[in-house]
């Protein structure tokens, strides 16, 4: 179990700068955004592995703040700007979000460590222990529920809906190929996040790196031109 | 953009929708999962 966050966070930060490198060079917002998600998605696995070594409370709360709250939702809102088309719209949302954003940092970082603290084991995940460790209030909570569910629709369903319009048009097989894996990466912390909520923990690791995996080769199946000349076909 | 038309396989007629309905019905189970645990049921 122990190795499992070092992939997790060398995959994602790759997959980090391979966005970010697109965005340099297409200056879409949403790939800046997704890059911003990217980055906490891989702060939180990187927390991962130093919390498999050491205990540090700073690193907890990054830990939860980075991978916890907020990757999901800003991953979600790259998606949300890519697919919506009235631009006002959604920086407006996207400004709402970081606000949020900014009101969890100073929930977490206002948040106690609990006397719990003493006994984290490292050889035990985070995510079997952070219920004892980090005091969390009921608005810190609820703001983890929302924001990840806010994610999860707008990345899952976005990515979902994409591949669905490009099925029933009959094009870009590659973006909807990229697409399916895109929706499947994102939701598969999703649903480990959900098993740790309902007590079994020890997936969460596996289902990080799966979903980065997942992720990474969606997004270059989805950004990469086909190697063949598309089919023609006769109008209908 | 220039439209890049392909032809379905028999199979991704029907699988593409099947997968996508799949991933869909995942979403909203860990949404009940989550509603689960905020009103209180104990898995396990």
């Amino acid at each position: 179990m122990h190795y499992i966050p070092y992939l997790s966070t060398i995959v994602t930060f790759a997959f980090t700068a391979a966005v970010f490198r697109r965005y340099l060079l297409r200056r879409g917002p949403h790939l800046l955004i997704w890059s911003i998600g990217l980055l906490g998605y891989g702060l939180g696995t990187l927390s991962e592995v130093i919390l498999g070594l050491t205990f540090s409370a700073a690193i907890v709360k990054l830990w939860y703040l980075a991978g916890a709250m907020i990757s999901a939702a800003w991953l979600g809102q790259g998606t949300l700007h890519l697919l919506v088309r009235r631009r006002g719209a959604a920086w407006a949302v996207t400004g709402i979000l970081a606000a949020v954003s900014l009101l969890a940092t100073a929930l977490i970082v206002a948040s106690p460590i609990t006397p719990a603290a003493a006994s984290y084991q490292v050889s035990q995940p985070i995510s079997s222990q952070y219920q004892l460790v980090l005091g969390r209030s009921g608005l810190v909570i609820a703001l983890t529920i929302l924001l990840n569910i806010y994610g999860s629709i707008t990345m899952v369903g976005g990515a979902l809906y994409s591949a669905f319009i490009f099925w029933r048009k009959r094009v870009l097989f590659n973006r909807m190929i990229g697409n399916i894996l895109i929706a499947a990466g994102a939701l598969a912390p999703a649903i480990g996040g959900s098993f740790v909520r309902a007590g079994l923990p020890d997936f969460l690791y596996l289902t990080e790196l799966v979903g980065a995996i997942l992720m990474y080769i969606g997004f270059l199946q989805a950004t990469t031109a086909p190697a063949t000349e598309p089919v023609a076909i006769p109008a209908q | 953009m220039k439209s890049r038309r392909f032809r379905p396989s028999a199979w991704s007629k029907w699988l593409v929708p099947f997968l996508i309905g799949l991933l869909l019905l995942a979403m909203l189970s860990t949404f009940v999962l989550v509603a689960l645990s905020v009103f209180g049921y104990k898995f396990g």
